[in-house]
């Protein structure tokens, strides 16, 4: 339903813009989710949430994706944080070491 | 004063400084060792290690010693100091050598240094492996050139 | 202040020193061959090896070490910026300050007092562009390619003390991971059951914006630790063989190291080419005890190693063996009551299984690979065809083959002579092969591999080879052998000459290797050894020294052997197989040749000796056995011997002799000698036995018969057969052997073939009278009747008119010593033979006279040799109640001299 439609919820507050893509960051899912993060970053000033509550899987585009958005923040000299990340995104991240660059926070429900 | 070890070849009375004795066995089982020179008596199996044992008497150049009740074998401190020797004698074993007599004696102390020049009837043999002749009150003891007994050849 | 550095510690300096050094010769002899190809990480390597001895030199102060590294250490630093071209002129510096090195570890103490002034001048001369050709750039590394892992000091040192290995790996998120299937985690969770991720980078700066970015394959670099060997590793983590590079360890650790101190976290530099720093860092002083256990343990192969003193390992071989012994009495003493105890056949079979387990452990602790000896072969082949202005390849194979260490020390001499001699006189120079039309870089060829329980080593070079004629000229010349002695030897015999002490091939002493010592030497080693050698050569195309040698010298599986009441331990090894020729079959398969006993075994024929008479023992053993009579029987056997010489005709056994009356069965034990086998007599067989090789004393090793002593499980002490010593004091000849078989071989097809047309059409005559003759049909071109009086003489010859040509006539008792046909005979019939290969329209060489024509008839027969004998007589058989001579008309008219002009 609204799902389909928008597949990332979008959620501005002040600067900082709060993005919940509502399912995985998988091959099938980035490029809408790419265009719809593109969109959301013109307005972003302060920061970039990305709220991966919603998220259960991540492939390689998946992370490909994650780190250009990154690097456009970084660009833009915004701050990036990902939040509500799942145990296996986490040690993906965390394994990759990705918690360098920003930081990552758990899920706090399970 | 020196300690000698003697002990009877034939009718002689021979002697070997004890420092250089390692110990004084009875005769068992020699392994004889075909086509080895004469003076090669043979091996023996002494705890373990082999003996090389010389026939005294071949090596002086008299007949062989036939075995008797009363024979023993001389196993000596010191190994062969033959060229080949310790070529394949790593980790210690020694080339013990041993000498085959027809009786033991007693243990005479002397004065080495009295020693005099062997007799002069002596065969080639002789010459080569006798250092000496010591009196004693046992008798003439003649004293072995030990370093020459040992080098083959 | 070497005062507080504890001797342990400085010798464990020179112990990796060393090792360093001989790691880093083969580094350096391929960036000589290589030059400016050869990869970054062999420069890296010998730089690194050398900094280190620097390093340990500087701070034990040693000073003359630590000079002349320093200085080679500069130049390395050139080569590896690309600012220094490597010539062989520089190589050679190299290769001489690394010896120089060598002498000094050899006596550390002594270091200062070893020359060092002239390579250190070259070293400096070549670091200050003078007297060297400052090469080209050595272009396209990468630099400053610079990349940080995060890690701390704590999880490198862990993995690397558990024997593992670092590797830098990379990983392309969409190649080689979504292409493949896998998601990140599947990949990561992959990785982690292969080994540790100690850390991951991905390079930020590569990354394009957001809205290019999935179109970038982006790839993560991991730090990844793991037991598993390179290659292994690229194919656990699932990425291309050329994605895994194993970190060099040393550059790691060292900066850890250094900053282990000052910080938990460190950061490490891993970039392609080490940073330039790196140079001045030392190696801190005072290790704490854990780092050094640490970097011995992790030395290149991951595998956990440890230094253990040889003598110790030595000790604990000796006794292994006399453990050994003691379960042999141990399990023949109680073999008779095993049954008495319940369970005591599991308990011995426990010990003996797990002392033999043992055993063969502390042996395989002792083995060392034959590389370590061979690896030295390209460096010496390196200066020599550098100074013999030669050019000479060197290929190794084999180098992983593994013997006991003892035997690889003991065949450094030995081959580096074999060796020396390839560079030295086999391989020609380039002038000279180029003008024999082969490659003007020679080849010399090590091989070493496995056969039956022994090691072989092969060292081929593809030389001028080894003029025979020349070897026995020369040996005759110095005596060594007798004119006659060497006109019956085979070129084989004659090139084993060399082998003969006193016998040294150089003409002139070179420098290199006529050094007064010869292949004798070699020789004399390696059957010290209980191995034996052997020499292949063809002229003009090379030659082949070939050795073998045993696995191990100390326990070795031996046959015991009976003869008289003697015994003797024959080494497997030796052993081909057991052969007992029953009493009934003795004639037929042992026979004579040449004076010599041989077994006639399958196709081939084996010398025979009979262990009792080379040794010299007295054949009679109805004595019973007493201990103290053996020496005596001895003493009275030599007498004996002196009168009595052994001669051939005693040995056969047709002739009864004492021993064999009563049982004349053969015990025969088939030897190997290289490759040569022959038999060996014995009286009695026993059991194979596991015995620890006891040297022999000097006095005994003259005999050559034995190649040690042992004591067997109920303590007595018995003589150890060495085959090849054997053979030669039995004075074996092989090859006459071989020419024998050979031409009982090619007898035997002949006989075969001659069986096979058995069968054959003859056409029956009759000459004289009652005297018949057969020529098988095949050889008979016509028949003919003639009339005696058309005969004419020419001279001595009769001819006769046949198709308007005069043919010659022949008569069978002018060649055969048969009867002349009767005068008064009118008619005549001529055989007119067939000439093999020849038309029937061609003009016959001659006719054969006859008197009459008794049949054409098929015959079986088996032809018999006659008595006379004649040019042309196949054999005699019975054909029609009739003893027939059988005739071959061409050798017949060959014979006669009638067939000129026809071949």
């Amino acid at each position: 339903m609204a799902a389909a439609k928008s597949p990332m919820k979008t959620q501005k507050t002040d600067g900082t813009v709060r993005l919940n893509p509502k399912g995985d960051l998988v091959a099938s899912t980035v490029e809408t989710l790419r265009d719809g993060m593109v969109k959301a970053l013109e307005s972003a000033t302060e920061a970039v949430v990305l709220d991966l509550s919603s998220t259960k899987q991540i492939d390689s585009l998946g992370i490909t994706l994650v780190l250009g958005l990154f690097k456009s923040c970084q660009k833009k000299e915004i701050t990036f944080s990902i939040e509500g990340a799942n145990t296996d995104l986490l040690r993906v991240f965390k394994l990759f070491n990705l918690t360098k660059f920003f930081s990552i926070t758990e899920a706090t429900r399970e | 004063m020196s300690q000698f070890a003697t002990f009877h070849v034939g009718d002689r009375l021979f002697g070997l400084d004890i420092l250089g004795v390692r110990e004084i066995i009875r005769v068992f089982n020699i392994t004889p060792v075909p086509r080895a020179e004469s003076h090669i008596r043979g091996l023996i199996n002494l705890r373990g290690q082999i003996v090389t044992i010389l026939d005294l008497a071949v090596r002086l150049g008299h007949e062989a010693l036939p075995v008797k009740d009363s024979s023993h074998i001389v196993i000596l401190k010191h190994g062969a100091n033959t060229a080949q020797g310790n070529g394949r004698n790593q980790g210690g074993t020694q080339d013990l050598m041993g000498l085959l007599v027809d009786a033991i004696g007693d243990v005479v102390e002397a004065e080495a240094s009295l020693a005099e020049a062997p007799p002069a009837n002596l065969t080639d043999a002789e010459e080569r492996f006798l250092s000496g002749v010591l009196k004693t009150d046992e008798g003439l003891l003649v004293l072995l050139n030990l370093q020459e007994l040992l080098s083959s050849g | 202040m070497s005062s507080f550095a504890d001797e342990s510690i400085i010798s464990d300096f020179v112990a990796e020193s060393r090792e360093h050094l001989a790691t880093i010769e083969p580094d350096l002899l391929r960036m000589e061959q290589e030059g400016a190809k050869v990869s970054a990480e062999v420069i890296n390597r010998v730089f690194r090896a050398i900094h280190s001895i620097k390093g340990g030199a500087g701070f034990f102060a040693f000073d003359a070490l630590k000079r002349l590294s320093h200085a080679m250490e500069g130049v390395l630093m050139q080569v590896r910026d690309g600012k220094l071209k490597v010539a062989a002129d520089v190589m050679d510096v190299v290769f001489a300050s690394l010896d120089r090195l060598k002498a000094m570890l050899d006596d550390i103490q002594a270091s200062d007092s070893v020359p060092f002034t002239q390579e250190l001048a070259k070293l400096e001369a070549i670091l200050n562009g003078q007297g060297v050709a400052v090469g080209e750039m050595v272009k396209g590394r990468e630099k400053g390619a610079t990349r940080e892992f995060d890690l701390d000091a704590e999880s490198v040192r862990s993995a690397l003390r558990r024997g593992m290995n670092l590797f830098r790996a990379i990983a392309y998120l969409h190649r080689d991971i979504r292409d493949k299937g896998l998601t990140p985690l599947a990949f990561l969770n992959n990785a982690l059951s292969v080994g540790t991720c100690l850390d991951a980078f991905i390079d930020v700066e590569a990354i394009a914006d957001l809205e290019h970015c999935l179109e970038q394959d982006l790839p993560v670099t991991l730090l990844f630790a793991s037991v598993l060997e390179p290659d292994l590793a690229a194919l656990g983590l699932k990425l291309p063989v050329d994605q895994v590079k194993v970190m060099e360890v040393e550059a790691l650790r060292k900066e850890v190291k250094a900053k282990a101190k000052a910080e938990q976290k460190v950061v490490a530099v891993v970039a392609a080419t080490p940073p330039e720093a790196e140079p001045e860092a030392e190696i801190p002083g005072d290790l704490p005890a854990e780092e050094k256990t640490t970097r011995e343990v992790t030395k290149d192969t991951g595998n956990e190693t440890l230094r253990v003193r040889v003598d110790l390992l030595t000790n604990l071989m000796n006794l292994a063996g006399e453990l050994v012994l003691g379960r042999n009495q141990l399990v023949r003493a109680i073999t008779d009551s095993q049954h008495e105890i319940p369970g005591l056949g599991a308990i011995l079979q426990n010990v003996n299984q797990v002392t033999t387990e043992m055993q063969e452990g502390i042996m395989q602790t002792r083995m060392q690979p034959i590389g370590t000896v061979f690896s030295r072969f390209p460096r010496i082949i390196r200066d020599m065809s550098r100074q013999l202005e030669k050019q000479i390849d060197v290929h190794i194979e084999g180098a992983e083959v593994e013997l006991d260490k003892s035997i690889v020390e003991m065949l450094v001499d030995p081959l580096t002579h074999i060796i020396r001699n390839c560079a030295d006189h086999a391989i020609e120079s380039p002038a000279e092969r180029q003008k024999a039309r082969k490659d003007p870089t020679g080849t010399i060829h090590l091989h070493a591999f496995h056969e039956g329980g022994q090691i072989n080593i092969a060292v081929h070079d593809d030389g001028r080879g080894i003029d025979a004629k020349k070897v026995l000229a020369k040996a005759i010349a110095k005596g060594l052998v007798t004119k006659a002695q060497g006109a019956e030897m085979t070129e084989r015999e004659m090139v084993h000459l060399v082998f003969e002490p006193g016998f040294s091939m150089a003409e002139k002493v070179s420098e290199i290797s006529g050094r007064g010592v010869g292949m004798d030497v070699v020789r004399t080693n390696v059957e010290k050894l209980g191995g034996h050698v052997e020499m292949e050569t063809e002229l003009g195309m090379g030659t082949t020294v070939r050795l073998r040698l045993p696995l191990t010298l100390a326990i070795i599986p031996s046959m015991i052997v009976g003869v008289a009441d003697h015994r003797f331990a024959i080494p497997q090894v030796n052993v081909v197989e057991f052969v007992w020729v029953k009493a009934s079959e003795v004639s037929q398969r042992i026979e004579q040749v040449q004076g010599a006993l041989v077994l006639r075994l399958r196709d081939k024929l084996l010398p025979l000796v009979r262990l009792a008479d080379v040794l010299g023992l007295q054949r009679v053993f109805e004595n019973p056995e007493t201990g103290e009579q053996l020496p005596d029987r001895r003493v009275s056997l030599a007498d004996r011997r002196g009168e009595l010489p052994e001669e051939p005709d005693n040995a056969t056994p047709r002739q009864g002799d004492r021993r064999t009356d009563w049982r004349s069965d053969h015990n025969i034990i088939v030897l190997r000698v290289g490759k040569n086998h022959y038999g060996v007599i014995v009286d009695e067989l026993f059991d194979i036995e596991e015995i620890v090789v006891k040297p022999l004393s000097g006095f005994i090793q003259g005999t050559k018969c034995f190649s040690g002593a042992t004591i067997l499980g109920d303590g007595r002490v018995i003589m150890i057969l060495d085959a090849g010593g054997l053979a030669t004091v039995a004075n074996l000849h092989f090859t006459d052997l071989q020419a024998e078989e050979l031409r009982r071989a090619e007898e035997e097809k002949r006989s075969a073939a001659l069986k096979a047309s058995r069968r054959r059409s003859v056409i029956l005559f009759e000459a004289a009278t009652g005297e018949r003759f057969a020529v098988p049909q095949d050889h008979v071109l016509r028949l003919e009747r003639i009339v005696k009086t058309k005969i004419e003489f020419i001279g001595e010859r009769e001819y006769i008119e046949y198709r308007g040509e005069g043919l010659p006539l022949l008569r069978l008792d002018q060649h055969l010593a048969v009867r002349p046909l009767k005068a008064e005979l009118q008619e005549l019939f001529l055989v007119i033979p067939k000439i093999p290969g020849q038309s029937s329209t061609t003009r016959p060489p001659a006719g054969i006279l006859i008197s009459e024509i008794l049949d054409a008839l098929d015959v079986e027969v088996e032809l018999k040799a006659v008595e006379f004998t004649g040019p042309g007589l196949l054999g005699s058989a019975v054909v029609q109640d009739h003893l027939t001579l059988f005739l071959d008309p061409v050798a017949l008219l060959q014979a006669a001299g009638l067939m000129g002009g026809v071949a």
